[in-house]
């Protein structure tokens, strides 16, 4: 009786469970992976961006004669947080417009 | 070092073909365990893949035995969340019924909501047990070692929801 319980309870789990071989399940995995990737990314570089900024800024109240070099710096940032969070989807692009 | 655990190194040093196979090996396996203890089947997904995230982040919190007994107690973690979630927004709304016929219509849907109903009169602990011993082959210790219970607390949870189970069968015509 047990047998014929575990067996029947078995067989539903079975029925019940996906298949062996799942790439759909795969590729959810791997969105939301790169998801949390894009994302600790960002918030990493935009805290190194308003460090930046801060330092600049704290520079340019010492020395206000440094405007120029502020504005260098704050498109240096832009430049290097763009590069840090596209730079590689942008090099993919390319090289798939090459072909 | 046997092939999981080399899967596992691996996964340390950011490969994303070890981590691949990781999912394909074990997906099944994790998906089925939480579609018996999640209140739903798109819970279960959802922990599914939170469970293979948990292990690309912290692949190296690794500390050996059975890749896929350490998966299943990620997973059971992930549960117990997700049990103490859907209490709470029960609780917060009331009136919140899943109408059966508005779930999406998946693949096997009818074969997860029969197995669901089967474990339905089951506590959550036992749902688990139940699940592991019975329906993914584990044995009682290693079922222990997932859950983190001692291992006669998961032999009397297996008894009790094989009891249960028993009655509902026996209920079906």
């Amino acid at each position: 009786m047990t047998d014929q319980l575990e067996s029947r309870f078995a067989e539903m789990v079975r029925c019940a469970a996906p298949t062996e071989r799942d790439p759909l399940f795969r590729l959810q995995v791997l969105e939301r992976r790169e998801t949390e990737r894009f994302r600790q990314r960002s918030s990493l570089t935009l805290a190194a961006a308003c460090l930046v900024l801060v330092v600049a800024a704290a520079a340019l109240a010492l020395r206000p004669a440094g405007f120029g070099t502020l504005s260098a710096m704050i498109l240096l940032v832009g430049c290097l947080a763009g590069h840090r969070l596209y730079g590689a989807t942008l090099m993919a692009r390319l090289r798939q417009l090459r072909r | 070092m046997d092939e999981e655990a080399a899967l596992i190194a691996a996964i340390c040093r950011g490969s994303d073909a070890a981590f691949n196979r990781l999912v394909d090996n074990h997906q099944q396996a994790v998906r089925s365990f939480l579609r018996g203890v999640t209140p739903g089947p798109e819970d279960a997904e959802d922990y599914a893949q939170e469970t293979f995230l948990a292990v690309w982040k912290h692949a190296s919190s690794f500390r050996g035995g059975s890749v896929r007994a350490w998966l299943l107690s990620i997973a059971w973690r992930k549960a117990i969340d997700s049990h103490r979630r859907w209490s709470r927004s029960r609780r917060r709304d009331a009136s919140y019924q899943i109408d059966l016929e508005d779930r999406p219509a998946e693949p096997g849907i009818e074969a997860v909501l029969a197995l669901q109903q089967a474990l339905s009169t089951l506590t959550l602990d036992q749902k688990a047990a139940v699940m592991l011993c019975l329906g993914c082959g584990l044995t009682h210790s290693e079922a222990a070692e997932v859950l983190k219970m001692p291992l006669g607390t998961v032999k009397s949870h297996v008894l009790r929801g094989r009891d249960r189970l028993q009655a509902v069968f026996g209920d079906a015509p």
